[in-house]
């Protein structure tokens, strides 16, 4: 006889008992590892999901501007990636729109891919490449459009430009191709059909079309936009690629031109401008290499005017201190005159305005406002100086290439980006084209050019170094210098990203587990009842161990050992049917509750770590709450143990101090006094109801404890079903704990799954600017940036948005334009964790506009606080932007707060810091961050234009003016969506995460009345000499049912009362703005609540009708 | 020897206290028993679990051999009355899922100093033995009638030798040939081990078999 054998025998004999503890063990395990596994089922989904879509794409180099195609072959045949057995393969990545032309069925945000035999070798898959105008088709676009074999479809992409749009020389009216290819079908998932770099659990939509129709369709033979790298077999690490890049890459792939030119080095771009990284770099390389810099900056100028003399359309270069090593002009053009900066004019210039030295002249020029238009500003110079046209004067390279001007024969002959007058061009200015070209006509100092027509993209058009070595060295030395990230080359591990995105925005773990908390709960309440129950079965049998010298601690370690074991069996079991729990929630995911993840692709993957997790995490759990049951047995004494009851009476201390009768009182006044400040409007409407409501439900539980714990002294009376009701509603204060325990489940779990109703989010007004759409019933987003600005008349006129000045569709609208850095989707929508976010630079007149609801801002001034928008105009302090996101996002996508930091993109080159100064209430804006248009330019210089719209229109109106917009930005690849449909996709991901919760949580609440069942069924075993008696006494065995069903009965009714008065006071605010409509979910899982209650009274009815009544009365 | 000096017992119930003993004082010496006679509700039992230190007395002290076991913490207290005390109760409160040795052998597994389990297993052997078990060894009490049942109660009683003997009811559940036997039993027992015995009962056939006898009535021993 040891403690070991005294347990087994113990495990054996009450076998029946533990068996229900094995039962609340299990269902606890099943429901806590089920729900992790859902967890680690969704991330393993969407990590296959993001294998399977990148096929053998490690790594992927990107570039703003396309690059040499040949640079995979220099790439592959690097060292590193030769030794590692990587493989390149050279692409082009689009965005685009397609269009199916027999049905006319449109597809937006289409990734195009131009792609050659490479790509499918690259993938090790066996697919014939598109040619000519061919094109393959992913499947789900493949069906989307509606499009087989041999269908015509016109993909409209953006087209890649050196020369950035917004700037002056952009080409803004060909900023995209519509390409006319015809189908060849769809291409299969194993076929690489859903190939993508981005992580999206929704559809793919693909076209891959032949990459040398792509290039020439857009004007870059021979060059792409992206690298795939796969590693091969070997590990090969991210930082070596990027080393293998800078070594293979060349000058010409950064859009580099060095060349040598008048025993002077000539460093441009193809953009026509250097960027400040770019020009830092090769100053850097100037001063390590001893040569001697001239920066430039050309302009053109509009007009030179000196009195009534005009010159018209002439190169104007700003010069650096060296001007070139022509010490003359440098001397000229450092002339520190009082009045307006200097000019140098050529003479021929100087002659044709008829000026001399110190005379006057005026200048006037366009420049591309960064807010989205042309705007001419006029300058005033004084004349320096007068020089030959020799030398540096007469270089016509100091004016980078502009196609439509430098290409072109005579002035009549220009076709530049911006309008001219040509009534203006006389003979004599043709003459000079004949004979200089793009001599400049006049120089002034680089730092008054910079102040006057410096870009975000640059403050230099070139740069000359003058020294003695090899042209061929100093460019070799300069792209090795420039590193390929700095080059605007980007090396990035997509899978890692993109995996590391896998772990997802939403712990479908965490929630499942929120979600079945009452699950769990009830299950771990049954545990414990049940292992109670047993205990109390064999309190004699503690007793008499106390009698024989048993210590508390010797009989708790008994009880602990047996509950250990009948744990783990409860676990394994829990286990078994957690792997059932998980598939169901999971295809609960892909049907029911498809609508909070939006894909069919989530699959069941049985992760045993994750099961082990749960299955020790219940078992921990269940020995805590048998732990806390053997705990209590130090309360009773062995003489009330000896007894087999532990219904002792009431000590001094315990019986209810009148401060403890009177504080469910205090807490209901409490409620009725909250309540009426609300009313009164002196608490916040939502706070204050909620509020109200919980302290209905704490004194409602309270008074109901109170009234159950004082001493019964009313005497029984009357006759009938309600004497009897009456009589066995006394029962229920024989073991208030239990009662109570009952009641409490039932009312909180009542009031969670009412009051969570009001949290269910519906969309109103489209039209109140405070509200979720901001007042905007459209938002608009196009595939091709636009530079005109759509907020004004003119703007939309010049994009064709708008016909004439009065068109009635758009005279009156009110539209703000956004910039857009497209990304990730940063909603719930998306399930991947955004590595890279949408971003939207927001104009000045939206920001003005103060519209949508803040949740919360970091606003300290009474103007903030009415328009926390302004908080986006802050000091960028170290780089880090203001920027705003809309609440939702913030907490459960971004995983951040206000005031916080959050960093995006921090897998690029460029990573950014952004300090959340607002996060919007409820918003449309759920899927990117807001940042200030200006801070946008900064740290987003590549991207051009505006893609996004904000549009206000009537209700009525809405429809039409949507498809106005489509169709008249049809070139843009416009797709205007209702923002109050885009609002509606939110909420339904969140009211699906509701309806979820309630539902797991309506089946925790049916599981904790079968608990309640359980109660009053043992309630009626351990009374069964007392209802033996009363049937001795003439009682029927229908009125002791009775008896059993009103105790019962009452206890459901009273938390169910509780709980829902609770629950309706604190969401009176959502139902007064419902019309008073309850929410229906809740009401049917109350009446299955109702139900089970009703359930677990007939249970106890019947364990009523199994007494051995006679028998009982005899052992008395 | 046993010493009960002034003891009260007073319950505190929501209706007020409830006075169960009061100045209640009592001497028992080595090989001395002792019967408690009274109606029931008179507060016998709850005498007997104050005088084998499972109930703290309102007043008045306890000692068994100069030592009082109320001033022990719950551990010692445990252990002191695993040593020094045995009880029978008038039902008998058998573990159903034991035999009728493990019965008896269980109070020893919380013994201060344990002994070889060999040993202990004779010993219990013996006492099953004594008290005419010897062939019910493996039996589980619902394989046992009661009066055997209450003969494993007083062999598990006596299993760790104790110097105090407390009975409650011993024969009360028992029939008149099981109740004598027992009764018998009890006495020879106490006899052979020396113990103190002290049995309450309101049975005046098992109290007459008592050379000292004490009669609780309204709270107090009335032939003190």
């Amino acid at each position: 006889m040891t403690f070991g054998s005294l347990t087994r025998a113990s495990l054996t004999h009450y076998r029946r008992t533990h068996l229900a503890v094995v039962f609340g063990v299990a269902a606890a395990v099943a429901v806590l590892a089920g729900s992790l596994l859902v967890g680690s089922s969704v991330r393993a989904s969407l990590s296959s999901l993001v294998t399977a879509r990148l096929g053998q794409a490690d790594l992927v180099v990107t570039a703003e501007n396309p690059f040499t195609e040949d640079l995979a072959d220099r790439l592959r045949e690097q060292p590193e990636l030769q030794q590692a057995g990587a493989r390149v393969a050279p692409v082009f990545a689009l965005e685009g729109i397609t269009t199916h032309q027999a049905s006319g069925r449109r597809a937006g945000n289409v990734s195009v891919y131009g792609v050659d035999a490479r790509f499918f070798e690259f993938h090790g898959v066996t697919v014939e490449a598109p040619t000519g105008g061919n094109v393959w088709l992913s499947p789900d676009l493949a069906v989307e459009l509606g499009a087989v074999e041999s269908d015509a479809i016109v993909l409209r992409v953006a087209r890649p430009t050196d020369i950035p749009l917004d700037s002056l020389h952009g080409r803004k009216d060909d900023t995209g191709r519509a390409i006319r290819l015809t189908t060849l079908g769809a291409l299969s998932r194993e076929q690489m059909g859903e190939f993508s770099l981005s992580p999206s659990q929704g559809p793919v939509r693909a076209v891959f079309m032949a990459l040398p129709r792509i290039q020439r369709d857009l004007d870059q033979t021979d060059r792409v936009n992206a690298l795939l790298v796969g590693r091969g077999s070997a590990t090969l690490p991210a930082d070596a690629v990027v080393s293998a890049l800078d070594a293979a890459i060349s000058s010409d792939d950064l859009g580099l031109r060095i060349e040598s030119v008048n025993d002077m080095l000539l460093v441009e771009t193809t953009s026509g401008l250097l960027g400040d990284a770019l020009a830092t770099t090769m100053a850097g390389i100037a001063t390590r290499t001893g040569l001697e810099r001239t920066d430039v900056l050309t302009w053109m100028a509009n007009t030179m005017t000196a009195g009534e003399r005009t010159v018209p359309y002439s190169l104007v270069a700003g010069l650096g201190p060296s001007a070139g090593g022509d010490a003359r002009l440098a001397e000229l053009l450092t002339d520190t005159g009082e009045g307006a900066p200097p000019i140098v004019l050529n003479d021929w210039a100087a002659r044709d305005l008829g000026v001399e030295v110190g005379s006057s002249i005026t200048m006037s020029y366009y420049r591309w406002a960064d807010e989205g238009r042309l705007v001419t500003e006029q300058t005033p110079f004084r004349v320096a100086g007068i020089v030959p046209i020799e030398g540096i004067a007469a270089d016509r390279r100091l004016s980078p290439e502009y196609p439509g001007i430098t290409d072109a024969d005579s002035v009549g002959d220009w076709d530049p980006p911006f309008p001219i007058d040509l009534q203006l061009v006389r003979p004599v200015d043709e003459d000079y084209w004949d004979k200089y070209r793009t001599t400049a006509k006049a120089f002034v100092p680089l730092e008054v050019a910079q102040e006057l027509w410096r870009t975000r993209y640059g403050g230099l058009s070139s740069m000359r170094l003058r020294g003695t070595g090899d042209p061929a060295d100093i460019e070799a030395s300069v792209a090795r210098a420039l590193g390929s990230v700095r080059g605007g080359l980007t090396v990035v591990d997509v899978r890692e990203q993109n995996l590391s995105a896998s772990a997802g925005a939403t712990d479908f773990g965490a929630y499942f587990s929120y979600f079945s908390f009452f699950l769990v709960v009830s299950a771990l309440l049954l545990t414990a009842l049940f292992f109670r129950l047993g205990i109390e079965q064999r309190l004699r049998e503690i007793g008499l161990l106390r009698a024989t010298g048993f210590s508390v601690k010797a009989i708790q370690r008994l009880f602990l050992q047996e509950g250990l074991v009948v744990a783990v069996i409860g676990a394994v079991a829990g286990i078994v049917l957690a792997i059932g729990w998980a598939a169901l929630m999971m295809y609960g995911l892909r049907t029911w509750w498809v609508g909070a993840v939006g894909t069919t692709s989530l699959v069941l993957h049985v992760d045993p770590v994750t099961l082990l997790i749960g299955g020790v995490g219940g078992v921990v759990a269940a020995l805590l709450c048998i732990w806390l049951t053997v705990r209590a047995v130090r309360r009773y004494s062995p003489r009330e143990l000896l007894s087999g009851t532990t219904t002792s009476n009431l000590t001094a201390a315990q019986r209810p101090s009148a401060i403890r009768r009177m504080t469910p009182v205090i807490v209901l006044v409490l409620a009725v006094l909250l309540t009426a400040a609300t009313f009164a409007g002196l608490v916040p409407a939502a706070a204050g109801f909620f509020g109200a409501g919980a302290l209905v439900l704490i004194g409602g539980l309270m008074a109901l404890g109170a009234h159950l714990r004082k001493p019964q002294t009313g005497v029984l009376g009357g006759s009938g079903m309600w004497a009897l009701a009456g009589f066995g509603w006394r029962n229920a204060s024989w073991r208030p704990g239990r009662s109570m325990t009952s009641a409490a489940l039932v009312a909180v779990a009542a009031f969670l799954l009412v009051s969570v109703d009001s949290f269910r989010k519906d969309t109103h007004d489209a039209a109140d600017p405070r509200g979720g759409t901001g007042g905007f019933a459209l938002m608009a987003e196009s595939v091709l940036p636009f530079v005109h600005d759509p907020s004004n008349s003119s703007g939309r006129q010049e994009l064709g948005l708008q016909f004439q000045a009065n068109d009635p569709l758009f005279a009156g609208a009110t539209i703000f334009g956004a910039r857009l850095r497209p990304g990730d989707d940063a909603s719930c929508l998306n399930l991947y964790q955004p590595k890279q976010p949408r971003v939207l630079g927001v104009s000045d007149e939206l920001i003005d506009a103060g519209r949508f609801t803040f949740a919360k801002s970091l606003a300290t001034t009474d103007e903030d606080r009415a328009n926390p928008w302004r908080l986006l105009r802050g000091d960028l302090a170290d780089g880090i932007v203001p920027a705003i996101v809309d609440a939702t996002s913030l907490q459960y996508v971004l995983h951040s707060a206000v005031g916080e930091i959050v960093t995006i993109d921090a897998d690029t080159a460029r990573p950014l810091q952004l300090r959340i100064v607002g996060s919007l209430s409820d918003s449309v804006l759920q899927g990117e961050i807001m940042i200030a248009e200006s801070a946008f330019a900064q740290v987003f210089p590549d991207q051009a234009g505006y893609r996004v719209m904000l549009v206000e229109a009537p209700t009525a109106e809405a429809e039409q003016v949507a498809t106005a917009i489509e169709e008249r930005l049809e070139p843009y690849g416009a797709d205007a969506q209702s923002t109050m449909a885009r609002l509606e996709a939110y909420h339904r991901v969140e009211n699906t995460y509701l309806s979820t919760f309630q539902t797991l949580g309506g089946l925790g609440l049916v599981l904790g009345t079968i608990g309640l069942a359980a109660v009053t069924a043992r309630n009626v075993l351990e009374r069964r000499r007392e209802l033996a008696l009363l049937s001795a006494a003439g009682y029927r065995m229908r009125d002791l049912s009775t008896m059993v069903v009103a105790e019962n009965l009452g206890l459901v009714a009273i938390g169910l009362g509780v709980g829902v008065v609770a629950a309706l006071i604190s969401i009176a605010p959502v139902l007064i703005a419902r019309g008073g409509r309850l929410p229906a979910l809740s009401m049917v899982w109350l009446l299955a609540v109702a139900l089970a209650g009703v359930v677990a009274a007939l249970v106890a009815t019947r364990a009523v009708k199994r007494l051995p009544l006679l028998a009982s009365l005899r052992s008395e | 020897m046993l010493k009960a000096l002034h003891l009260s017992k007073r319950y505190e119930t929501a209706r007020g206290g409830v006075q169960i003993l009061d100045d209640i004082s009592l001497e028992v010496a080595r090989g001395e028993a002792v019967a408690i006679m009274g109606p029931s509700g008179c507060g016998k039992s709850t005498l007997l679990y104050m005088l084998g230190a499972l109930e703290q007395p309102s007043s008045g002290t306890v000692t068994l051999d100069g030592k009082n076991p109320f001033e022990l913490d719950d551990t010692a207290q445990s252990a002191f009355r695993n040593e020094h005390v045995g009880f029978v109760f008038q039902d008998h409160l058998l573990l159903p899922q034991l035999s009728a040795l493990d019965n008896v052998i269980a109070p020893t597994l919380v013994a201060a100093k344990p002994e070889p389990t060999s040993v202990v297993r004779q010993h219990a052997t013996t006492l099953l033995t004594q008290v005419g078990l010897a062939d019910r060894l493996d039996h589980r009490p619902g394989e046992l009638s009661g009066g055997e049942r209450q003969r494993v109660a007083i062999a598990r009683a006596l299993i760790r030798q104790p110097s105090l003997l407390l009975c409650d009811e011993p024969t009360g559940n028992l029939d008149r040939a099981s109740a004598d036997a027992v009764a018998d039993l009890l006495a020879d027992l106490q006899h052979s081990h020396n113990t103190m015995l002290v049995v309450v009962t309101h049975s005046p056939v098992l109290a007459g078999r008592f050379p000292r006898r004490y009669e609780l009535s309204d709270r107090k021993f009335v032939n003190a």
